[in-house]
């Protein structure tokens, strides 16, 4: 992604999905930050989720190559998850994104009986 | 033993430069582009060592009538500046002087297509390294030394539509070039001036991104800093524009940077590189 940093006006509709998505990540890491088996995700995404956690806790605003970085990192995060972005776009926080993440996987078990 | 040196960020603008342009049976252009033509034809500005040469008597000096000149005429040829002021400062304690790049900047013109004038001055930023200021070394002595011994120095081109002057200046030929030398009009000395923030940026981003993932005697200090180090590399990087929480953490790291090299911020003014300051500790190291 390479638009300008002028199309998301701070009350834009992207802005405010940006920031969601910065906040969830920013709580993610909070949560995992210790946790030795998920070391791999953490170094692999070592500029996407340290943008999202200063730009969510009012640090730094993004500038478009933050953008870039922190929409990559959340898309990986959610496929890791296995939820779409449309369904994850209903969680306003990392607690919410893990309830329909669990919704989803119970769905997933039934079908398969 | 501790030095107690420091540098000073100074100022320069040279004396009013008028150029006289002769632009011929040309069409009429436009006069910015005129000036740029004129001047990419015409300007080889530097600063130098005034040249070792009996003035004309006519000659004013602006600031003071016994302005002498202690230098010889080759020292405006082929030496990189900040050795040739090295080399031959009057002040002992004047240690050293870098120049950054020099800026002119247009005063007025007067251009109707054909010819004109244009009144111009060039500008530089230096940086002064001294011992501490003391009594008999103060911002004054310097800012005299400096009239007394730099002046700015014009290439004068041979093309006949350009005629270069200052009324202050003194047109001199060396090797059958000539030269304007334009004396100082101006000096401005800033010592209390501190590193800009971006220059921090730059310095904390490129400790980061060499020392993340060492495990020596720097780890401690990056763990402890794990959100100044890197916001001030995605800062550094253009990522992010910085907040004025995030400044507070930048700044802070900052401090404790220098703090833990046993450095001021006074020492660092000109530094905008992690090479440039770990130079300075270098240097330091060696002369205790």
């Amino acid at each position: 992604m390479s638009r300008d940093v002028d199309e998301f006006s701070d009350n834009s509709e992207e802005y405010f999905a940006f920031m969601r998505k910065s906040k969830i990540l920013a709580q993610f890491l909070d949560e995992i930050e210790e946790d030795e088996d998920l070391q791999a995700f953490i170094k692999h995404n070592d500029v996407g989720l340290p943008l999202a956690r200063f730009i969510s806790a009012g640090l730094a605003t993004p500038l478009p190559q933050a953008y870039t970085y922190v929409n990559e990192t959340y898309a990986m995060f959610i496929d890791a998850m296995e939820v779409s972005e449309i369904e994850a776009s209903g969680a306003n926080d990392f607690n919410e994104l893990m309830v329909i993440v669990e919704q989803k996987k119970n769905e997933r078990d039934a079908e398969l009986g | 033993m501790t030095s107690s040196k420091r540098k000073l960020k100074v100022t320069l603008s040279s004396a009013t430069i008028s150029t006289f342009i002769w632009w011929g049976n040309s069409d009429p252009i436009d006069v910015e582009d005129a000036f740029e033509d004129a001047v990419d034809g015409l300007y080889q500005g530097s600063l130098t060592l005034m040249p070792h040469k009996p003035l004309d008597s006519d000659f004013n000096y602006p600031i003071d009538s016994s302005w002498t000149l202690i230098h010889d005429y080759s020292e405006l040829k082929g030496q990189e500046k900040k050795e040739l002021l090295k080399a031959s400062n009057p002040i002992n304690r004047i240690i050293q002087i870098e120049c950054d790049d020099i800026e002119f900047e247009l005063e007025d013109s007067d251009y109707d297509g054909f010819e004109g004038d244009f009144y111009y001055r060039l500008k530089t930023e230096i940086y002064i390294e001294t011992e501490s200021l003391g009594d008999d070394l103060s911002e004054s002595t310097i800012r005299d030394s400096l009239y007394r011994n730099l002046c700015f120095t014009e290439e004068i081109a041979s093309h006949s539509r350009f005629e270069t002057k200052s009324d202050d200046g003194e047109i001199i030929e060396i090797a059958k070039k000539k030269y304007l030398l334009v004396p100082l009009s101006m000096i401005d000395i800033q010592s209390n001036a501190a590193v800009p923030f971006e220059d921090k940026c730059t310095i904390l981003g490129q400790f980061w991104y060499e020392f993340r993932d060492e495990d020596g005697e720097m780890s401690d200090f990056i763990k402890s800093n794990d959100v100044g180090l890197p916001l001030a590399w995605f800062i550094s990087t253009g990522a992010v524009k910085s907040l004025e929480m995030g400044e507070e953490f930048v700044n802070e790291t900052f401090s404790l940077f220098l703090e833990s090299m046993s450095l001021k911020e006074t020492e660092l003014i000109g530094i905008d590189s992690l090479d440039s300051l770990l130079g300075i500790v270098k240097e330091r190291k060696q002369n205790v």
